[in-house]
């Protein structure tokens, strides 16, 4: 048996950071791999791996609660550009741990910041490959 | 000896946090006095100095345990720390929130910019948590108590 990670702590510039529960997301920067087929006559193929590493960067993102002190925060990381670091940590109660950290990290889109009773809005970083 | 005199403590064991973009070994503490600005947090440590300094019930026993336990350390290693272990009415969990609060007002900074956080406390190692510690007491908090 094993047990889904759920709840990770989230740290941004040193500072924890408070976020949307189930919201937690990324990508671990290892790009995308095409595989194609080389026909080497008879109908047989051969296999032709390539690598793009075009898009070897990592993504991290996460909900945040519309509260002001999130909203100036985000605002923050956004004004920092790329010198931000991201890291998340994990353990399961069956002892298992996990840490990744996003160096140089930068907001890249207009993030939308919705102001309602029940809402949230969502940060999307993109950093260097999760170390 | 100035009470506003900085101090520069080198880490016995480095690690890594966030500075500009990347990951940096931090290498050594800054230590900043107090001023008006952190005295509620060096107000409560002072009170449980003296607490349990006075709660030691055979002051010469103590100290001289203290004195084998300096010797196993450097020459210029003094802990004024080992008086809240040694204490049989101070709350050592009180001691450790008390310095914990207090070195995230600004009083300590990593390679002498950065303002220490709960992440950033949670990697500094025990030996270097005790020594900050009692640096901050001896030198600064109970300083004129320890001086007469």
């Amino acid at each position: 048996m094993s047990i889904a990670l759920a709840n990770v702590s989230v740290v941004v510039n040193n500072e924890p950071v408070a976020i949307v529960p189930n919201s937690f997301k990324y990508t671990e920067g290892k790009g995308e791999q095409t595989m194609r087929a080389a026909s080497s006559g008879g109908g047989a193929v051969e296999q032709v791996f390539s690598e793009n590493v075009e898009m070897n960067f990592s993504m991290v993102s996460f909900g945040l609660f519309n509260d002001i002190d999130s909203i100036e925060t985000a605002r923050s990381w956004k004004s920092s550009k790329n010198n931000n670091v991201v890291s998340f940590s994990g353990a399961t109660s069956d002892g298992k741990t996990i840490e990744r950290t996003f160096t140089q990290s930068a907001i890249l889109n207009d993030y939308e910041v919705e102001l309602g009773a029940d809402t949230n809005f969502e940060i999307e970083f993109k950093s260097n490959p999760a170390v | 000896m100035s009470l506003l005199e900085e101090k520069i403590y080198n880490l016995k064991t480095p690690f890594e946090y966030a500075f500009k973009g990347d990951n940096v070994t931090a290498s050594f503490i800054k230590i900043i006095p107090p001023t008006s600005k952190t005295i509620k947090h060096c107000s409560v440590i002072k009170q449980l100095f003296y607490r349990a300094a006075t709660s030691v019930k055979n002051p010469e026993s103590a100290s001289k345990e203290i004195e084998e336990k300096d010797s196993e350390k450097d020459s210029d290693d003094e802990s004024y720390y080992d008086v809240f272990y040694i204490s049989e009415t101070v709350d050592i969990e009180l001691v450790l929130e008390a310095f914990r609060k207090l070195f995230k007002t600004g009083v300590l900074l990593l390679d002498g910019e950065t303002k220490l956080t709960d992440p950033l406390l949670d990697k500094i190692s025990l030996p270097d948590f005790e020594k900050l510690a009692s640096i901050y007491l001896g030198n600064y908090i109970a300083a004129s108590m320890l001086s007469t």
